[in-house]
């Protein structure tokens, strides 16, 4: 019978790995569930709690900074990112994005720009508003155009 | 229709310098296939415990070294009876091989010129 601390790790990690991108997580969660296992069971073995704490804190380390580094890859990636941004609702959602990033900005804008150069506040509001603006411009305008580029999933899936 | 991406043909200079995460991989697959935990098992013994990989580190590396073809999945089984038959296997390719050796041998002139400096030469290591 499996000890339950390997049961309860395994779950809590498989649970975990849901926050890596679909196309990472459909090509490694077994794997990395298996050796999440392997040293799992090393560490019962040494019959030691403090290894398990041990490894669990490394594996928290290890996913915090993995998931964010493969988030920020599929980020980048244009050919990922079909998988986050495909259909009419999320076109609609990327639009209303845009719009109110542009309202915002303008906003921001309209309000301090004739006095801009007058006040250290409101040079930093028109450049936190710009920023914003031109930030969110493009990662939603490289989400559109992701929608209209291929994807093969057969290539991920198998 | 199928949409083909040019191919171009990277230099192994190209790549270099390496992240440590991937060249203790490459190292640990230079002897042979390997799966994800003896991957992570055979670095932690080269480097003496001083690195230990995490599962998403390896994976994260993992999937960009076969994106870049420096690895390759392996059918071969070392021992298929007492093996996990879902388990991945992963081996170095011919480029993955000159991928590494350039990279030691980029870290081996730089060991040596440093080596050749007054401060090194003074400092004996304990």
């Amino acid at each position: 019978m499996e000890h339950w601390a390997l049961t309860l790790s395994e779950r809590c990690y498989r649970t975990m790995l849901s926050l890596y991108p679909a196309e990472f997580r459909i090509r490694f969660r077994h794997e990395m569930v298996q050796v999440f296992r392997d040293s799992c069971l090393d560490e019962i073995r040494s019959g030691r709690v403090s290894a398990l704490l041990s490894l669990w804190v490394r594996a928290l380390v290890d996913l915090v900074v993995s998931i964010s580094r493969e988030r920020g890859q599929a980020l980048l990636d244009f050919r990922r990112l079909p998988t986050y941004a495909g259909g009419f609702i999320d076109s609609l959602v990327i639009l209303t994005i845009i719009v109110f990033h542009l309202l915002v900005a303008g906003a921001g804008l309209a309000t301090y720009m004739p006095r801009s150069y007058e006040t250290t506040r409101g040079f930093f509001v028109v450049s936190a508003s710009m920023g914003a603006a031109l930030g969110g411009l493009g990662v939603t305008c490289s989400m559109m155009l992701a929608r209209f580029r291929r994807i093969h999933y057969s290539s991920i899936t198998h | 229709m199928a949409t083909r991406r040019k191919q171009t043909v990277k230099a192994p200079e190209e790549f270099l310098p390496l992240t440590p995460a991937v060249f203790h991989i490459l190292v640990a697959l230079a002897d042979g296939e390997a799966h994800g935990y003896a991957i992570m098992q055979k670095v932690s013994e080269k480097s003496m415990g001083t690195v230990r990989l995490g599962a998403g580190t390896l994976y994260g590396a993992i999937s960009r070294l076969l994106q870049d073809k420096l690895v390759e999945e392996s059918e071969e089984r070392p021992d298929a009876e007492l093996d996990d038959a879902r388990r991945r296997y992963y081996r170095l390719t011919d480029f993955g091989a000159r991928v590494l050796a350039a990279e030691t041998k980029r870290m081996a002139d730089l060991v040596r010129a440093a080596r050749s400096t007054s401060a090194v030469r003074r400092i004996k290591p304990a």
